[in-house]
């Protein structure tokens, strides 16, 4: 049985060998895996936080593109998990007192146990598309309410205060992840790590089962797809993972309060990955952390400015980039542009030798 | 069982009062051949639909390999062999062909635990190995009917429903298809739908004519295609050339 099972995951999982198209990725994230390691070196405590913030809505965007830029799932409720990660781990660690690992795995698996709950039922009885996310939406404002109204449990509208940083302690030895420097390693090893891994999911069969139900579910169906299966499989990882940002985002501020719900905050996290591009590996990284650093300097200057810019941005990106930035294809573009220039005069003189001859 | 792979009693679908399929009873042993013709709107379609697991019938029973399917999502057909090409195209369009069938082929494997049949062996079966990486939105028409055969091969089919799967060929390609269902049937059952008489003709196999929602004349394409009533059903009164 077991042997089944290990051959079914090779079916799935197994990676096709290196090539060209996998030198951008890998060479992009040694880039980054370098960037990050030594920018606390040059970077001011405060920078140092900002962007380490930033990150964690990095993780929250990779999340959201393993749901909807690659199971092809739009929701507009995707902070839901953000909060219950967030709002989990608070409530175990201040109200309840329990460990921080303890409040990791209660925000996490909360997250997920609620996903489970609403895709069974949804996905399930085959709702789809805006319905779906019309749903989510709901689910979303029902969660924002009962953080407000919970008062006992979630402190309501000032929410909890004083959350411990992440630490971890196994027989006798204590690893404290609660210093700047300590979680902005842990905040971008997260990051790293599970970009790596949903690398490596998305360029194996399974990246492109998930692709082939979301271009054309029906006929994966009739290829013998479990789909709505696969799709409740996509959306309990997918709040994990954004769970763990919550986590993260608690652990590192300290603070949570009820506008983890905002709707604003859902929103943005579908325009980070609509510009980065679905589906497209770092792309919605690289937006949400931009955009996150864009919103925090925005906001010192005017509160009102960063909502009218987020709309501004969301309508260019459905009128003129409908398939995200892309930069890489653009810089592709652009060699194939250099190299069609430079190499026209030398077509010109062949031309001529041939006239001559 | 003696061969039995498919049997269906009694198979009905009415959609909003009419009966698109009406109390067909088939059974389909391994390796049969069977071809359906009909006048459109005959219930062709649904039938296979029904077969298919994509529509629930209405009434009936329908059993695969001595197992009770009736109601069964069309994902567990496909598991038990039951694989349909769709009437027109139905791919993954935004992949490459060679995806499309790897796709196509890993799910059954899967469930199955076994391997699954070599993509690349089955792209010249179909002839598109030179389209291999070409994504199936930018093949024509002609060639997305043999990259959906290709996906029903991938499938594992011991019972392949093919939905009109010569329109849009070329008479020639019509008889390349006409030799590989031939092969295929050393492997599987193959049911047929088509309008394309003479494809019909070509294939020389067992062949059903169904009119309203109900068989109307089983026999081989020779008998059927000099019964009289069947003319006056297919081609309408009046029609002075009767198909070959």
């Amino acid at each position: 049985m077991s042997g089944k099972h290990a051959g079914c995951l090779r079916l799935w999982f197994s990676q096709p060998a290196l090539g060209a198209r996998d030198v951008l990725p890998l060479l992009m994230s040694a880039v980054a895996a370098a960037a990050v390691a030594i920018v606390p070196f040059f970077a001011g405590p405060w920078l140092l936080s900002a962007v380490r913030d930033a990150l964690v809505m990095g993780i929250l965007a990779l999340s959201y593109d393993l749901l909807w830029g690659r199971a092809g799932v739009l929701t507009l409720g995707h902070t839901t998990f953000l909060g219950l990660g967030a709002y989990g781990f608070a409530v175990a660690t201040v109200q309840f007192g329990q460990a921080p690992v303890t409040g990791l795995a209660a925000g996490v698996l909360c997250a997920a146990a609620v996903a489970a709950v609403i895709g069974y039922f949804l996905l399930f009885a085959g709702v789809r598309l805006h319905f779906f996310a019309i749903i989510s939406l709901a689910v979303l404002i029902v969660a924002q309410q009962l953080a407000v109204s919970w008062q006992s449990v979630t402190g309501g509208d000032t929410g909890i205060l004083g959350i411990p940083g992440l630490s971890f302690s196994a027989g006798g030895h204590a690893l404290d992840l609660s210093g700047p420097r300590a979680s902005w390693y842990t905040v971008s090893a997260v990051l790293l790590v599970a970009t790596g891994l949903m690398w490596l999911v998305c360029r194996s069969r399974y990246g492109k089962v998930l692709g082939a139900i979301a271009t054309n579910e029906w006929r994966a169906k009739a290829c013998g797809y479990h789909t709505s299966f696969h799709l409740l499989l996509v959306f309990v990882a997918s709040a994990a993972l954004a769970a763990v940002a919550g986590v993260l985002m608690a652990a590192c501020s300290g603070v949570v309060a009820p506008d983890v719900f905002s709707p604003l905050l859902a929103t943005e996290v579908i325009l980070w990955v609509a510009i980065g591009g679905r589906g497209r590996i770092g792309g919605p990284v690289v937006a949400a952390v931009t955009l996150t650093l864009l919103r925090q300097t925005v906001s010192s200057y005017s509160t009102d400015g960063w909502p009218l810019i987020l709309g501004g941005l969301f309508l260019a990106c459905v009128l003129f980039m409908p398939n995200g930035l892309r930069l890489d294809g653009r810089v592709w573009a652009a060699l194939r542009a250099g190299r069609a220039i430079w190499s026209r005069p030398s077509a010109h003189r062949v031309g001529h030798a041939q006239e001559k001859r | 069982m003696d061969g039995q792979f498919l049997q269906g009693t009694n198979l009905s679908r009415a959609f909003g009062g009419i009966n698109a399929v009406a109390g067909v009873d088939i059974n389909i042993r391994l390796r049969d051949l069977l071809c359906v013709i009909g006048p459109n709107g005959a219930g062709k379609s649904t039938l296979v639909g029904l077969l298919s697991g994509a529509i629930a019938p209405g009434s009936g029973e329908l059993y695969l390999d001595g197992e009770r399917m009736t109601g069964r999502p069309m994902h567990a057909f496909c598991r038990c062999g039951v694989v349909r090409k769709f009437q027109g195209t139905n791919t993954f369009l935004t992949m490459t062909v060679r995806d499309n069938l790897v796709v196509a082929g890993l799910g059954v494997a899967a469930y199955r635990a076994t391997p699954m049949p070599d993509p690349d062996a089955v792209l010249e079966e179909v002839g598109l190995s030179g389209q291999a990486r070409e994504l199936a939105s930018h093949l024509p028409h002609g060639e997305r009917q043999w990259l959906e055969i290709g996906m029903a091969i991938m499938c594992q089919p011991a019972l392949l429903l093919l939905d009109e799967p010569a329109a849009g060929l070329s008479a020639k390609d019509a008889q390349r298809l006409v030799r590989l269902i031939h092969r295929l049937r050393e492997r599987c059952a193959v049911l047929a739908i088509e309008h394309d008489l003479g494809f019909v003709q070509s294939l020389a196999c067992e062949t059903w004519v169904m009119h309203r929602g109900e068989v109307v004349r089983r026999g081989s394409y020779a008998e059927i295609a000099v019964d009289e009533e069947i003319r006056r059903i297919y081609l309408g009164r009046g029609a002075t050339h009767a198909a070959h």
